[in-house]
């Protein structure tokens, strides 16, 4: 038998056998020392040969390596699939992906002026570091924490399912419907003007992204916060102020004297929000707050004026709204409290799911001072589609100093 | 309607809407940070692209503008710097729609705050104070919508637009301009594309020219051709801006191994370094003529740089070393006439000046330069000849110093020699007058001259003996009769009237012996050579004659000149000595002659003073 | 030290200063400014544009020719502007319109014979004293009438823009680009406004 035909016709394990076999039949007594010569020079050189034992080893390994990973993915789509109808409150894993607009990623330069970084070498080496970073940093498990975050990212960095009509997206961000361009949807659109002014230019003339015009049909008709949407700088803009709170901006006091204005509420230290600067889902906490001062209208008509705290240390950010001497008529009863809150607190807690931990501190009826956390790490939701259906707290509750509480009080804990 | 607004972040947006609605159309203006992050932005750059991508799809019967187009400092008035690019900006079909200008400000403010403000006061621009739909409506309608207007006439007389302060911008400004003129004089239209995306091409300065002295584009188109052949190369560092493409037309006669270029490499590299790359380009290409760009880097752009300092002078002078003859045409957009004297002393053969736009208000001067190139070219290739001579002086110089022969006079004849080379370089130098030809040649048959009065080399008097190696050969004895007075010679050598040339035999003659004599039995008893003919010393003493009797019509060739170099070379080598004729003649033993100096027969008593120190 | 001036072409400001070199090397008695050599100078501008520049002082305002800068280099010196909160001035001789900005941090582009101009030195004693001023007073010796110019032109859209009680309304992006103005000029009306600027301009 030929060495090919040895290495081309057996098995792993049929080759080891057929080895031993050899070394068996070469020890036995009736060979001669020639024969035995060569049969032990045959299974020598067979067994020095790397070829045929690694390749068949690296083959196997391959395959189980493959079947771990359609486990994987199959389990991840089960992992969807059973948990679609289910979100996770995960504050914390949030705000260590929005973190990572800056460091130095990819995701940065998402939203950062490019410079000479070895990965901006090309577009295409951009995208595919933003690939793997959507890989690493598990960008797939957002989906399970907060729904309008993970469209809003996925729409600006990857690709929605949205359908085009001729190029021309049917829709456009959550809330920002005119704003139709991410950076890789439409697709190719960035990508090939990238290359043409990027790629293929040298450094000194050659053209950003964010310099990309924005085409006429793809411009909102209005501004934009402001701006009119010229460049995909604009875009970029946007963006940032969707997931940050920035001091520069002042997008998180602005918005809640807007707030303030629209409920004609009265509030004396709103200079404690001045400058405030987290990552967080910007639009989510705002419509949050939105309900927090409509409730504080509708509840208690007579009571207008209300507090802010905020309390920082290193992790978090803490935001304290009080509606001043207002307190809540209806019982709470401590062994069901979920009867207590429905409706109002529940619209707020499906702004803010997963974006910061939520409280309530308030004097409820039996003359109990109480702090009842809606929002930890054990809640979770349903849901109804993309919806919030029900939320399904454990409503830890404790007892607060009675000198702390001057009001109700919606709590929302940030994480930095 | 069909107007335009133009606006930015601080123009209401119901006010664009209702713009849009009633007048026209509107788009918006804002420079992003990263272009402005762009070590290569420049505010005209963005401006013109600006224009050109967004606005220049169809004529508008008025175009809105306000005063400023920034966003937070008003004063920086760029909507006024944005209607200067309206104006001159060649590709933009709006260029003369009218313009109106709307803000608080009364022209007296503006031109009190700017230096912008010459615009206001040129034709079809407007102004108005109050910013209201109504208001523009009706400012539309009260314009005289005079499309085109007289540019020069109502515009480019008015205003004023000042040059770049950076010595770099002005030179970028004063290269482009000459690519641009001679270019399109040349009929090279990619060259004209470029200057569009340029920074260059976008600068308002540049377009300002660009309108005050327009390129021509119904001039006769330049048809010269070079006449004369050779090695060109061309050394610039801004080859891929245009320049190469120029001089690749201007030498397209040529083949393309005869044409050379070097630039591109010198990006990010030392002055030391491209000195270098030029040299070993100059050496392996055996350029004949370069034509050298003179400032090759960016520090001889630096204000207060002497001549001598800069790059090019540098390597014209290394150039000049390797070979004199080397043509170097210096290409250089200066105008200071003591650095043009400076680089003729250095021995630069030539000058391009790169059109500058004061010289184009002259409309011939284009034609004119381009014409000026061929023949500047034309006239180094021809002399480019004179690398052969150089060669050959060096050649002959180094081969002299070489040879040790009798010390003191020798010394002299070779000072003597090389200065005698040296004149006859620089009157070959003027190849185009005949004359100074001739007298060079007749410096090099000095040279002979010089070469037969040595001592050691033919000794005349009563007996005329030719030297060869260590031997004395007489060749000549005068019998003069005393009596009668008349000449008379004995020769070893007798004049062939058939073949033309001398012979060895014997004979006598009745003339004194000339150079043609005494050359002749050097290279018969010197250097063995019977058939002399090989040696074409009858045409280089006939030359000589002809042109020493002023004989008319007479001009020496270029193979005359070599003829006699190559002479040169074979007589004063002492090497080429060859005594193989001289066996059957009479010889006188040197033994006197062999005798070689010593410090004895010159100063005796400094040789017994060494003598007594030796014994010491 | 307060104020970084990296200039790298010492034959410019050697003719700019050349007839005020007093009152020039007054302001450095005090110590605030740093302006390094043309060796040095050329070494700290390598740095910025290979990213390895580290501001170890507390500086206020960095003043820098642009020219000198590579598209790395002006990222590089955006972020640590942008960071520590510094102002910035770049000058040029190819920069041929004034370009000022405040998004992230003050800076302005300039050209250089507008920043080697009789404001230069009375700026930069300015700022010694008092480092909160705006890179602005550099630029116009009547800053103040930039600002009120555009303080009218943003009340006039102001009042071409309608209400529309959302919380992005474009009205109060307006609002608050005005009170930016307010912060720094006080408070005015469109009458008061007019009157100002023209009793400046007739006294320019």
């Amino acid at each position: 038998m030929s060495q090919n035909n040895i290495n081309e016709s057996l098995s792993l394990s049929e080759k080891g056998d057929f080895m031993k076999k050899i070394l068996e039949f070469s020890l036995s007594k009736n060979i001669d020392s020639k024969t035995k010569d060569r049969l032990f020079r045959l299974v020598s050189t067979e067994i020095d040969k790397p070829n045929y034992i690694e390749i068949d080893l690296i083959n196997q390994i391959g395959e189980i390596r493959k079947e771990i990973e359609s486990i994987k993915s199959n389990n991840s789509k089960n992992e969807k699939e059973e948990t679609v109808n289910r979100l996770t409150h995960n504050p914390k894993f949030i705000t260590n992906f929005l973190n990572e607009f800056r460091q130095n990623t990819a995701l940065k330069y998402s939203t950062h002026l490019w410079d000479n970084t070895d990965f901006l070498e090309s577009i295409e080496s951009f995208y595919g570091k933003l690939e793997e970073e959507k890989r690493n940093k598990k960008f797939g498990y957002i989906f399970n924490y907060n729904r309008g975050l993970y469209n809003l990212l996925n729409y600006f960095l990857f690709t929605p399912k949205t359908e085009t009509n001729d190029g021309i997206p049917k829709y456009g961000w959550d809330g920002l419907q005119e704003v139709k361009i991410g950076w890789q949807f439409p697709q190719d659109l960035i990508k090939k003007w990238a290359i043409e002014n990027y790629n293929n230019q040298e450094k000194g003339n050659s053209k950003k992204p964010l310099e990309f015009p924005i085409p006429n049909s793809l411009k909102p008709t209005k501004r934009i916060k402001g701006r009119e949407i010229n460049y995909f700088e604009d875009v970029v803009n946007v963006f940032k102020t969707e997931i940050q709170f920035r001091g520069e901006e002042n997008n998180l006091l602005n918005s809640i004297e807007y707030l303030t204005k629209k409920f004609n509420l009265n509030c004396e230290n709103i200079a404690a929000l001045n400058k405030l600067d987290f990552y967080t889902y910007t639009r989510g906490v705002i419509n949050a707050l939105g309900f927090i001062f409509e409730y504080f209208e509708k509840k208690n008509q007579s009571k207008r004026n209300v507090d802010i705290k905020v309390e920082q240390d290193i992790s978090s950010i803490t935001l304290c709204f009080t509606q001043i001497d207002s307190y809540p008529a209806k019982v709470l009863d401590l062994q069901n409290p979920n009867i207590f809150f429905s409706g109002d607190t529940n619209s707020v807690i499906k702004e803010i799911f997963s974006l910061c931990d939520y409280s309530i501190i308030s004097k409820f009826n039996g003359g109990n001072f109480l702090q009842i956390d809606l929002l930890t790490d054990e809640t979770q939701a349903e849901l109804d589609g993309n919806n919030i259906k029900s939320v399904l707290s454990k409503f830890k509750v404790m007892e607060v100093d009675k000198e702390q509480v001057i009001g109700f009080t919606h709590k929302l804990k940030f994480y930095l | 309607m069909n107007s335009l607004l133009i606006y930015n972040n601080n123009i209401s947006p119901d006010f664009v809407s209702d713009f849009k609605a009633v007048m026209g159309e509107a788009f918006s203006f804002s420079i992003t940070n990263q272009s402005l992050s762009n070590e290569n932005f420049t505010f005209d750059k963005f401006t013109t692209e600006f224009l050109l991508q967004n606005l220049n799809k169809k004529k508008y019967d008025a175009i809105f503008l306000p005063f400023s187009l920034a966003e937070e400092n008003y004063l920086e008035f760029s909507g006024i710097s944005l209607g200067y690019h309206i104006r001159l900006t060649k590709e933009f079909c709006n260029k003369s729609t009218p313009i109106i200008f709307f803000g608080y400000e009364d022209l007296y403010t503006i031109n009190k705050l700017s230096s912008k403000g010459q615009i206001f006061f040129t034709k079809n621009i407007y102004v108005t104070n109050e910013q209201s739909i109504v208001n523009f409506q009706k400012k539309v309608l009260e314009i005289n919508c005079e499309n085109e207007f007289e540019l020069r006439k109502h515009f480019l007389d008015r205003i004023d637009i000042k040059p770049s302060v950076n010595h770099t911008s002005h030179h970028s400004i004063s290269n482009e301009w000459a690519i641009q003129r001679w270019a399109n004089a040349l009929s090279l239209d990619s060259v004209k594309i470029k200057s569009i995306t340029e920074n260059v091409g976008s600068s308002l300065y540049y377009k300002y020219l660009l309108a005050k002295y327009p390129i021509n584009t119904t001039q006769n188109p330049i048809n010269f051709q070079l006449k004369n052949k050779g090695n060109i190369l061309f050394v610039d560092d801004e080859l891929e801006k245009g320049w190469e493409e120029i001089f690749a037309k201007i030498s397209n006669v040529l083949p393309k191994e005869s044409v050379s270029f070097i630039g591109n490499e010198f990006k990010g590299e030392d002055p030391k370094i491209i000195e270098e790359l030029v040299i070993g380009r100059v050496i392996q290409f055996k350029a004949d003529v370069i034509v050298l760009d003179l400032r090759l880097h960016e520090i001889d752009f630096v204000e207060g740089t002497s001549i001598e300092d800069i790059t090019g002078y540098k390597v014209l002078q290394q150039i000049k070393k390797i070979n004199k003859g080397i043509q170097v045409i210096i290409f250089s957009a200066t105008n200071k006439i003591w650095n043009l004297q400076a680089l003729q002393a250095a021995e630069a053969d030539g000058f391009i000046i790169k059109e500058s736009p004061e010289n184009s208000v002259d409309e011939n001067f284009t034609n004119q330069s381009i014409e000026n190139i061929y023949k500047i070219i034309d006239l180094c290739l021809k002399r480019s000849f004179l690398k052969k001579i150089d060669t050959y002086i060096s050649n002959i110089n180094k081969l002299i110093s070489r040879q040790k022969l009798n010390l003191e006079e020798y010394s002299d004849f070779i000072s003597r020699t090389k200065s005698n080379l040296e004149v006859a370089f620089h009157l070959f130098y003027n190849l185009n007058d005949f004359k100074y030809k001739n007298y060079g040649y007749l410096q090099l048959f000095q040279v002979i001259e010089d070469f037969i009065r040595l001592k050691n080399v033919f000794e005349e008097g009563n007996l005329s003996y030719v030297f060869c190696k260590e031997k004395k050969v007489l060749v000549l004895q005068n019998l003069d009769d005393k009596i009668s007075g008349s000449k008379k010679f004995k020769s070893v050598i007798c004049f062939n009237e058939h073949k033309h040339i001398y012979e060895i035999k014997d004979c006598e003659s009745l003339r004194r012996p000339d150079t043609y004599y005494k050359i002749s039995a050097l290279l018969i008893f010197r250097y063995g050579i019977t058939g002399i003919g090989k040696t074409n010393w009858n045409k280089i003493n006939k030359n000589r004659n002809d042109v020493a009797h002023g004989e008319p019509n007479v001009i020496v060739s270029e193979n005359d000149i070599i003829q006699i170099f190559d002479f040169l070379i074979l007589i004063l080598d002492k090497n080429k000595q060859n005594d193989r004729n001289i066996n059957n003649l009479i010889t006188e033993s040197k033994k006197k002659e062999n005798h070689k100096t010593t410090l004895a027969d010159v100063n005796p008593a400094l040789e017994e003073l060494l003598k007594k120190m030796d014994k010491e | 030290m307060k104020i970084l001036l990296l200039e790298d072409r010492p034959e410019r400001q050697k003719k700019f200063i050349s007839d005020k070199i007093k009152s020039w090397e007054n302001i450095f008695i005090s110590g605030q400014i740093f302006m390094p050599e043309v060796n040095d100078c050329k070494v700290i501008i390598e740095q910025i544009n290979n990213y390895s520049f580290a501001l170890n002082q507390t500086f206020k305002l960095l003043i820098v020719h642009r020219s000198a800068l590579k598209s790395s280099g002006i990222s590089h010196l955006s972020s640590i502007c942008k960071e520590k909160k510094i102002k910035l001035i770049y000058f040029s001789g190819g920069i041929s319109q004034t370009i000022y900005n405040s998004q992230d941090f003050e800076q302005i582009n300039l050209n250089s014979t507008d920043f080697y101009s009789d404001l230069l030195i009375p700026f930069l004693q300015n700022f010694i004293t008092n480092d909160s001023i705006s890179v602005l007073e550099i630029f116009h010796t009547e800053w103040k009438i930039s600002y009120m110019m555009l303080y009218r032109q943003l009340l006039r859209n102001l009042e071409l823009t309608e209400e529309d009680y959302d919380l992005d309304s474009d009205r109060s992006y307006i609002l608050r680009r005005i009170e930016k103005i307010e912060n720094v000029i006080g408070k005015m009306k469109l009458e008061e406004l007019h009157k100002s600027i023209q009793q400046k301009i007739n006294y320019l």
